[in-house]
């Protein structure tokens, strides 16, 4: 499916085709408007959220080509021709990513505001840790990292640029965890 | 099987791990439009001169100030839950400025960025007048305010003699400052209007009902007219409770310029636009004998609030009822008048506050007397409360100082400061007690059992993350025996059974009473239709032998037995449908004093040279009454201790002395604990059912878990420096 959506108001506006959630979507934005603004209100995915709209939070956390990105601080845009992945885009087949999974079974949240940004993280941590990257909690930098390091100190400094402010970190980190463990 | 007491994951789960829980500002609403707010530079004076034209003509719906926005009806006096506003002074009334961030002027354009640009085309001058803050100078000048919650002041015996006759004295000082909610979720509000004058309304609220009766009172709409909805709460700790100046504009813009407005508040318009704790600045007095024994306390506490309301922090008020005194309790309130906007209730209000001071001079008390800080709490416990004389319900203080004591392991604790080392850290442990208030409040709700066999709760509550949808489905599975998968839950519309406010860590013991009370309505509804109906299963005479389980009836000790599908098929009825109101005495007028009650543990972890304190790890013992779900019941305990956290160590809202002007507003400036700042933590529930408390035998818990972990913390610091901080937060420059 494809469609245009977005409407010029007044200012000068630019055409972008991103491709969000495997879906060419294609947009006609201000060049203002960053890619939390575009998601939420012209795609009309609001599963990623706004808490403070300048890149302290983690709340609207999404996936561009794979990597996690704060939407809030990059304008949609510089996304033409990007893969971007939201909350709405991980279940597979109707089912749960483990990560979503384990959040539910950990109790990983409570108001669910700051969740799709946790998840969004969480998911990017494990592939940041399957891929070898180290953190400023690992130890022994000079040893490659495998999923199998991701231990609590490490999950909690990696998903420490997520805020909750209904404070469920120890079950964040159970989820995280739970999670790495099976992938 | 029970459902009450099983950890059941919260039944909200899937709709907010996939983004499909939609929260006021994800709602969408054909042909909404977009408001923005400009606010006072100033924090005093008026507004000499505005001009709106430069955004008039920028293609905006409306440019709105006090010139031509509606007048308003004035807030309601006293006080009160049923129609509270969050604060007195209402916005674009007149030309004073009465603090800084005070909404002045508001745009609304049909989008949002234009709306944004616009508003910053608005040319303001003021007369400026010299802003009043909260200072050692101006506390000086505090004032006797009028009763707000509870009477201001308090006097049981004579503490002053009970103190002047006793052999070991404390007399202290202590401090805790300005800070702000900080939900995730932003304040927001989307309003509309129906051609026959009825108004609906999305709004970020954990008070439907007040905020309905609050925005009829004030804006004159009749109050049958008014719908408003919150399905999803991302978090409000008391924040969201009442009606703050956003919410009226954007209900007011949205009937000039005839559209559905959406007006949500950025990060920083959250530290002046909504309400905030309050500074505290608190003078404790305690006498006991060479035993530990307490003889007197004196506990004073001044606060501030702004020129227009009286607001209190009730700080003294955990003085009356947490420990036993020979001599006599005494605690006052007092509060200055200064350029600010209201402060509300922040997790957990007054309790937080106060129990900082209070036991932290009941640690220092026990290094006086040489006493263990446990021994000397237990030594002070009573089963009667000091100020009103009643007993209390349940308090199971014993067991959480024993038993917290032993999980914690506090047994092998070396009491002299600066004893205990690991490397070159300092390790320390310190530990408080806690009481915290019981609200009793009527609430109302609907169970309807359907004819397949599942059934409905409807109930004007809410859920903020606190799991009420969970527990709620829990309560209603056990009464009417059914599976807990076999029940649907709504709540946050004002159109359901009306409950009241979800704050004071109230909704467990009274709404769900309300749930308690309709279920067992609908059940025994269905055992009469049983016994009476249609070809009935059963004979008359039997009722009390009919037990209800898998959606089925059953007479005891036979095999006879109907489902609940069965029997209304039998009879030709669609459904069964029952209300309940649950309507208790107030707490006060009660035959017993109910509280909550906690001992907590912390060992922290002091780098001497940097003055940084982590904590290494923190025990919980809580009598919260009866647990629902100890599940959703451990979140919201790890919520607590960790909002504690940051009272301790880290948030503080600073003001700056010259503009009057809150400073650091945003998470970068105004810091919150963070997953790594955060161990392993141990919780423990030791509570037993109190029938006084609830139907349901559950006392508050979620705002009871943030109350002590700060002075638990400043002791465990003392016990690692041998310094003892009296201002809050402990931050680095303070220890080194
Ligand atoms: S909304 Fe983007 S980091 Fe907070
Ligand atoms: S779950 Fe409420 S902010 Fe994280």
């Amino acid at each position: 499916m494809s469609e245009t959506r977005g409407a010029a108001s007044g200012g000068k506006v630019v055409p972008v085709d991103v491709t969000v959630n495997g879906e060419v979507r294609k947009l006609v934005v201000e060049p203002r408007t960053t890619l939390l603004d575009a998601l939420r209100e012209e795609l009309g995915l609001t599963g990623t959220k706004k808490a403070c709209d300048r890149g302290e939070c983690g709340a609207c956390t999404v996936h561009i080509e794979g990597r996690r990105i704060l939407s809030c601080m990059t304008l949609a845009a510089m996304q033409g021709g990007k893969q971007i992945t939201t909350i709405e885009g991980l279940e597979h087949d109707g089912r749960l990513h483990a990560v979503q999974a384990a959040f539910i079974e950990h109790d990983g949240f409570q108001c669910g505001f700051c969740t799709s940004g946790q998840i969004m993280s969480a998911v990017a941590v494990i592939e940041e840790a399957k891929a070898g990257w180290p953190s400023a909690a690992t130890v022994d930098v000079g040893k490659a990292f495998t999923v199998a390091d991701l231990s609590k100190p490490e999950i909690r400094e990696r998903m420490s640029g997520n805020l909750c402010r209904c404070s469920c970190y120890p079950n964040i980190v159970a989820a995280v965890a739970d999670a790495a463990e099976r992938s | 099987m029970s459902a009450i007491g099983q950890p059941i994951s919260r039944t909200d789960g899937s709709l907010k791990v996939t983004g499909r829980a939609r929260y006021t500002g994800d709602i969408r609403v054909s042909g909404a439009v977009h408001a923005a707010l400009v606010q006072s530079t100033i924090a005093s004076g008026r507004i000499a001169s505005i001009d709106t034209s430069a955004a008039e003509e920028a293609g905006v719906l409306g440019v709105f100030s006090y010139r031509n926005l509606p007048r308003m009806n004035p807030t309601p006096k006293p006080w009160s839950h049923l129609h509270p506003h969050g604060q007195g002074y209402l916005p674009l009334q007149d030309d004073k400025i009465h603090y800084a961030g005070q909404p002045i002027a508001m745009v609304v354009a049909s989008k949002l960025d234009q709306a944004v640009q616009a508003a910053t085309l608005i040319k303001v001058h003021y007369e400026v007048a010299q802003p009043v803050v909260f200072d050692a100078d101006t506390t000086r000048a505090a004032i006797d305010p009028p009763q707000f919650l509870w009477p201001v002041a308090s006097s049981v015996g004579d503490a002053d003699k009970g103190i002047a006759a006793a052999a070991v004295k404390i007399a202290e000082t202590y401090a805790t400052p300005d800070r702000h909610h900080n939900q995730m979720e932003p304040h927001a509000t989307t309003a509309m209007w129906d051609a026959d004058g009825s108004l609906t309304l999305y709004d970020t609220t954990q008070h439907l009902y007040g905020a309905r009766e609050l925005i009829a009172m004030v804006l004159g709409i009749p109050v049958d007219k008014i719908t408003i909805m919150c399905e999803f709460l991302g978090g409000g700790f008391g924040g969201k409770a009442y009606v703050w100046p956003h919410t009226l504009l954007a209900i007011l813009a949205a009937k000039a310029v005839r559209r559905p407005v959406r007006l949500q508040l950025t990060r920083a318009q959250m530290y002046s636009m909504v309400g905030h704790q309050a500074a505290t600045i608190q003078t404790i007095a305690l006498g006991a004998d060479n035993g530990g024994k307490l003889t007197g306390i004196r506990h004073e506490s001044i606060s501030p609030a702004p020129v227009f309301d009286n607001y209190i922090e009730y700080a003294a008020l955990s003085s009356r009822s947490l420990w036993a005194a020979s001599g006599g309790i005494a605690t006052n309130h007092k509060i200055v008048h200064v350029n600010r906007n209201t402060p509300t209730a922040m997790r957990s209000p007054h309790e937080a506050l106060g129990h900082f001071a209070l036991e932290s001079a009941m640690d220092e008390l026990a290094y006086a007397t040489g006493i263990d800080p446990i021994e000397l709490r237990l030594v002070n416990d009573t089963a009667t409360d000091p100020h009103s004389g009643r007993p209390f319900s349940t308090r199971a203080m014993r067991k959480c100082l024993i038993e917290g004591a032993a999980r914690f392991g506090w047994e092998s604790r070396s009491p002299t400061p600066r004893s205990m080392r690991e490397g070159r850290h300092l390790i320390s442990e310190g530990t408080a007690a806690e009481i915290y208030t019981h609200w009793r409040w009527p609430a109302k709700a609907r169970v309807t059992i359907n004819g397949d066999g599942s059934a409905l709760v409807e109930t004007g509550s809410h859920d903020l993350g606190t799991g009420t949808y969970t527990v709620m489905r829990q309560v209603a599975a056990d009464t009417l025996g059914v599976a807990p998968e076999k029940v649907t839950v709504r709540l946050g519309d004002t159109r359901l059974p009306p409950s009241h406010a979800s704050i004071g860590s109230a909704t467990m013991a009274n709404a769900g009473a309300s749930v308690l009370l309709a279920a067992e309505s609908a059940r025994d509804k269905a055992i009469r239709l049983a016994l009476t109906g249609r070809d009935a299963p059963f004979t008359r005479g039997q009722g009390a032998d009919i037990r209800v389980a898998e959606g089925t009836l059953t007479l005891a000790h036979s095999n006879v037995s109907i489902s609940y599908g069965d029997l209304l098929a039998r009879n030709g009825l669609p459904n069964l449908v029952a209300e309940a109101d649950y309507d208790p005495v107030p707490e006060h007028e009660g035959p017993k004093a109910i509280f909550s009650f906690s001992a907590v543990f912390a060992e922290v972890r002091v780098d001497p040279e940097l003055g940084i304190v982590r904590l290494n790890r923190f025990v919980g013992a809580y009598d919260a009454g009866r647990i629902i779900n100890p599940k959703t019941a451990r979140s919201q305990a790890i919520g607590g201790i960790i909002w504690g956290v940051g009272q301790v160590l880290l948030e503080q809202s600073e003001t700056d002395p010259t503009l009057g002007r809150f400073l650091n507003r945003n998470y970068s400036g105004y810091l919150v604990p963070t997953n790594a700042d955060i161990p392993e933590l141990d919780i423990l529930f030791v509570g037993d059912f109190d029938e006084e408390a609830s139907p349901l035998g559950a006392k508050g818990l979620g705002e009871l878990t943030a109350v002590s972990v700060a002075p638990a913390i400043a002791n465990a610091v003392f016990h690692a420096t041998g310094k003892r901080i009296r201002r809050l937060p402990i931050s680095l420059e303070k220890l080194m």
